[in-house]
């Protein structure tokens, strides 16, 4: 067995949004802040830092994570999702309000439907948390959604349109449901 | 929020991780799911030199089950989700399942693991309560080679456990339900998903309509999980009536001595614990099939 050295800085392989991503990173890089920083992805967002918020959540492998409490070393050989992957949106700079619109993940069009958000900033959170909900659960309960989203925190709109939008988002998956490859 | 600047290792198997642990010494902290030592790092409670990242063993990440010793063997790297949602864990011993249910949250439950819970050991953590409760091994491998510790002695106090600096913990080794035995458990937390302001795990065989064997432990009112032997004691040889669990309340409010700020917080507490263990022990007698 070869010994192994520790790093301070770390070569990772993996996968952000179905993209192959090859990086040289700080062994201290926070996932959040490799994927805010490093890739320019800026829809993940950072709330408390310590893993109480839930609004950094991105799905590692398809499960959701806190990505403030992951090293960004530690996706090595993993997949990432963040909110920019959910929603396939070709030319994306040039695209108009209409077409964002039309390219919504039915998750994206539900939380808009219900006005489940109002600053937006827990919303990516949200967001991730539901889909991967729905991918496990296609038809989850009232209570098993509350207990479900009890891991983000929203200071908003006190719940009730996020509950109403996940019923939504329920019914818009059953009739289109996403194509993109995750 | 930042971690300090740290030097990252991934070890892939536990020879590995335990050649990285010598090598570092106590430089070096083992980053299991990190739900503990990420937010520590952030805050910068813990500034080790060295992380030794053991997420990627496989021989870590599996529940087996041992028909002939009646045992769960839960890899170290097992997921908080994944025990609530084992098949083996629901049919063995579903205290565990129920008890996961009230750890953090979902993204949290996804990515903790019982060994990172066990040996960062929060007195007031599920794992540690249910561990001690059940009386479950823990199997620790080092330089010096593999050792088990009994639940007994593992949790010595707030954040220590008789894990050594170089040592991993491969594997807890935890008892199934026996015949005729049953289970409750009861958390009171202030806010779903926070930690426990107290907890109880409780289990009882019943034969003939009398108790014949228990357990009961209390989490969050000490400096380790406490299991409550005398109290269950008493309970043995009784039949579990109204009046027992009444005793029962009173006998764990004289037992716990929670460490508190205040004399009415400490009544407070033991309260609770009081409070817990009754509807637990009631969880379990109701669990027991009819006819016992």
């Amino acid at each position: 067995m070869a010994e192994m050295e520790a790093a301070d800085m770390v070569v990772i392989d993996t996968v952000v949004n179905g993209r192959p991503v090859h990086r040289t990173v700080s062994a201290r890089r926070l996932l959040s802040d490799f994927l805010r920083y490093d890739l320019q992805l800026t829809g993940t967002h950072v709330g408390c830092e310590h893993g109480v918020c839930g609004a950094c959540t991105v799905l590692l492998d398809g499960q959701p994570v806190r990505s403030c409490l992951t090293l960004a070393a530690q996706v090595s050989g993993h997949h990432i999702t963040t909110i920019e992957g959910v929603a396939e949106m070709p030319a994306l700079p040039a695209a108009t309000t209409e077409e964002r619109v039309r390219h919504l993940h039915p998750v994206q069009q539900a939380f808009w439907e219900e006005h489940g958000l109002q600053c937006g900033y827990c919303t990516p959170g949200f967001v991730l948390t539901t889909i991967a909900l729905l991918e496990a659960h296609p038809d989850p309960s009232d209570e098993e959604i509350r207990e479900t989203l009890s891991g983000n925190i929203c200071r908003c709109t006190g719940y009730r349109n996020i509950i109403r939008a996940v019923h939504r988002a329920k019914e818009l998956w059953q009739t289109a449901p996403s194509t993109e490859g995750r | 929020m930042k971690p300090v600047p740290i030097r990252y290792l991934r070890a892939t198997t536990v020879d590995e991780a335990v050649t990285a642990l010598a090598r570092y010494g106590l430089d070096a902290k083992v980053l299991a799911g990190g739900q503990s030592l990420m937010p520590m790092l952030n805050m910068r409670l813990a500034r080790p030199q060295v992380v030794v990242d053991i997420n990627e063993i496989r021989d870590l990440m599996e529940i087996r089950y041992d028909p002939n010793a009646r045992q769960l063997v839960v890899g170290a790297l097992v997921r908080h989700q994944q025990l609530l949602e084992s098949s083996l864990v629901h049919a063995h011993q579903p205290l565990l399942s129920a008890a996961a249910r009230y750890i953090g949250h979902w993204a949290i439950r996804n990515r903790g693991t019982i060994g990172g819970s066990v040996v960062h050991h929060d007195p007031s953590a599920e794992w540690p309560l249910v561990t001690a409760c059940l009386g479950a091994e823990f199997h620790v491998q080092g330089p010096q080679g593999r050792r088990v510790i009994p639940a007994a002695d593992f949790f010595v106090t707030y954040l220590t456990t008789a894990v050594q600096a170089g040592e991993l913990l491969t594997a807890v080794v935890i008892p199934c339900l026996g015949p005729g035995e049953s289970w409750g458990f009861q958390e009171y937390a202030r806010r779903h998903g926070d930690f426990a302001l107290a907890a109880a795990a409780v289990t009882v065989t019943l034969s003939d309509g009398v108790v014949t064997a228990a357990r009961i432990a209390v989490g969050g009112v000490a400096d380790r999980p406490v299991v409550l032997s005398e109290v269950t004691q008493h309970v043995v040889g009784q039949a579990p009536t109204a009046q027992l669990e009444v005793q029962l309340g009173q006998w764990v409010y004289d037992a716990v001595n929670p460490l508190a700020e205040s004399p009415d917080e400490q009544a407070y507490k033991r309260d609770i614990a009081a409070v817990l263990v009754r509807r637990a022990f009631r969880q379990a007698i109701n669990r027991q099939p009819a006819g016992q």
